[in-house]
């Protein structure tokens, strides 16, 4: 119970349990049972499930956030229930993150004069490149789960009509989205040229053959890239091909984005009216358009608009499809 | 057989008067959840799990219809003690006056559907055009 009131104050949570446990404790001084095992197990069945209950607090705290409107309010309870799920997939994701990191480099890692400092290296070097994975990814699920979780509270799931919420919702998705830019551009092409030198230095020690070093894509940002194959200094006819292809088409696919699952999706959930196939048919419409356009681009940091509109999107389908009917309170 | 839909139709009714008992009841005497909850008890099935009181007081309370205190006991734990405040008594007037005309018109709609138990003359009845299709039922009409 304690655990699924976290969105309260600390205070009015310690409230509510110290109210369960005097009325278990006065259950326990009326029992007339000789086991204090069954007396405890009796006058836990007659309480009932205290998720539930617990959810229907918490539903009501929110119907009262809401109708106050406090900004505050609305931010605390919002990152509080965030922040468990965020966590976990941070902590999920760099762990796989980091096992895949060490696969791409397992040849040379596990040379025999490859020292502990230089693996590390490697592998912190890494990071920057993770972190832009981990950021978008982990705060779509984490919002997703909020949402989720909104929209299990059974009476009051009205939070999820806030408009104090959504506009939230929408910043933290602005800062990942901003956050990620600038690390991809500026911190990961760094971090990939330090990789390329550590990685090179390791092949030497091990009197491995090198080949003459030429600068790879990934170790320059994507506005110098662009420039780059402007002027012709790459000579890679599949990058041209990409290049191209996102001139073209990723302005008018932005718009689509927007418009057929950003903006559908969020009409949509606020005019509470969505049909499961319906939406499934759009998804399923403009999925593959989204993996066209992701695979043709020449740089991630061309995900912009993905991590903007594509957070908001997750977790909207998330909520939509983990999303309970109301049921009668069990009076 | 429609033990199901008798279920779910008494659930119905005790979430839309839960309410009403418990703001009478805390309207009568200032009282703690476990003597509300036992007092609740004390009229068969009126309540079957005391944990939904707990969100129903919550409820309430955040309405502004009831307040809360808490007391040391002399026999056993600290109690929240809840009381009514002059909005919980404003509004439980005019609940019970509700309660009171709905309660007159049904028993006035169950007495006369229950008069003499007969279905008018056989010239009042509506001819069905077509035979009645039977829930469930995968003949044809």
């Amino acid at each position: 119970m304690r655990n699924n009131l976290t969105a309260l104050p600390k205070s009015e949570r310690n409230e509510i349990i110290r109210e369960v446990q005097g009325h278990i404790e006065d259950h326990l001084l009326q029992s007339q049972s000789n086991s204090a095992i069954h007396a405890v197990r009796e006058v836990l069945n007659q309480l009932g499930d205290p998720v539930e209950y617990a959810n229907q607090i918490v539903a009501i705290n929110y119907g009262e956030l809401v109708e106050k409107g406090d900004w505050k309010a609305h931010s605390q309870s919002f990152f509080k229930e965030m922040s468990l799920p965020f966590g976990l997939a941070v902590l999920i994701e760099f762990i796989l993150m980091m096992a895949n990191t060490l696969g791409l480099h397992r040849e040379t890692l596990f040379l025999s004069n490859t020292s502990l400092g230089d693996t590390l290296t490697v592998l912190l070097l890494s990071i920057p490149a993770i972190i832009v994975i981990i950021i978008p990814t982990a705060s779509s699920i984490s919002i997703g789960v909020v949402f989720a979780r909104f929209l299990n509270l059974k009476e009051n799931p009205q939070i999820l009509h806030s408009p104090k919420l959504w506009i939230q919702v929408t910043l933290v998705g602005l800062c990942a989205t901003i956050l990620t830019f600038s690390i991809n551009e500026i911190v990961v092409p760094f971090s990939n040229h330090q990789t390329v030198k550590t990685v090179r230095q390791i092949l030497e020690k091990n009197n491995m053959e090198l080949l003459p070093y030429k600068q790879s894509p990934r170790e320059i940002s994507s506005w110098k890239l662009y420039s780059a194959l402007e002027k012709g200094q790459y000579k890679d006819k599949e990058l041209e091909a990409r290049k191209d292809l996102h001139y073209k088409f990723s302005l008018p696919l932005m718009g689509l984005l927007f418009a057929f699952i950003g903006a559908f999706s969020g009409i949509i959930a606020a005019t509470n009216f969505f049909n499961h196939l319906l939406l499934y048919i759009i998804f399923a419409g403009v999925g593959p358009v989204i993996l066209f356009y992701l695979f043709f681009m020449t740089s991630a940091s061309a995900w912009l608009p993905v991590y903007v509109f594509g957070g908001f999107d997750i977790a909207l389908l998330f909520t939509l499809f983990t999303a309970k009917p109301y049921t009668t309170l069990d009076y | 057989m429609h033990s199901k839909e008798l279920k779910k139709w008494i659930a119905q009714i005790r979430k839309g008067s839960l309410d009403l008992c418990i703001l009478a009841l805390i309207n009568k005497q200032t009282q703690y959840s476990f003597e509300l909850i036992q007092n609740l008890k004390k009229i068969d099935d009126l309540i079957v799990t005391e944990g939904t009181i707990y969100p129903l007081l919550n409820r309430l309370q955040s309405a502004g219809l009831i307040q809360s205190f808490w007391a040391e006991s002399t026999s056993g734990p600290p109690r929240k003690y809840y009381s009514m405040t002059d909005k919980g008594k404003e509004l439980l007037e005019q609940m019970i006056g509700e309660w009171n005309k709905f309660s007159r018109a049904l028993d006035q709609i169950l007495e006369w559907s229950q008069v003499d138990g007969s279905e008018g003359t056989e010239n009042d009845q509506p001819i069905p055009i077509q035979v009645e299709k039977q829930p469930h039922s995968s003949s044809k009409v």
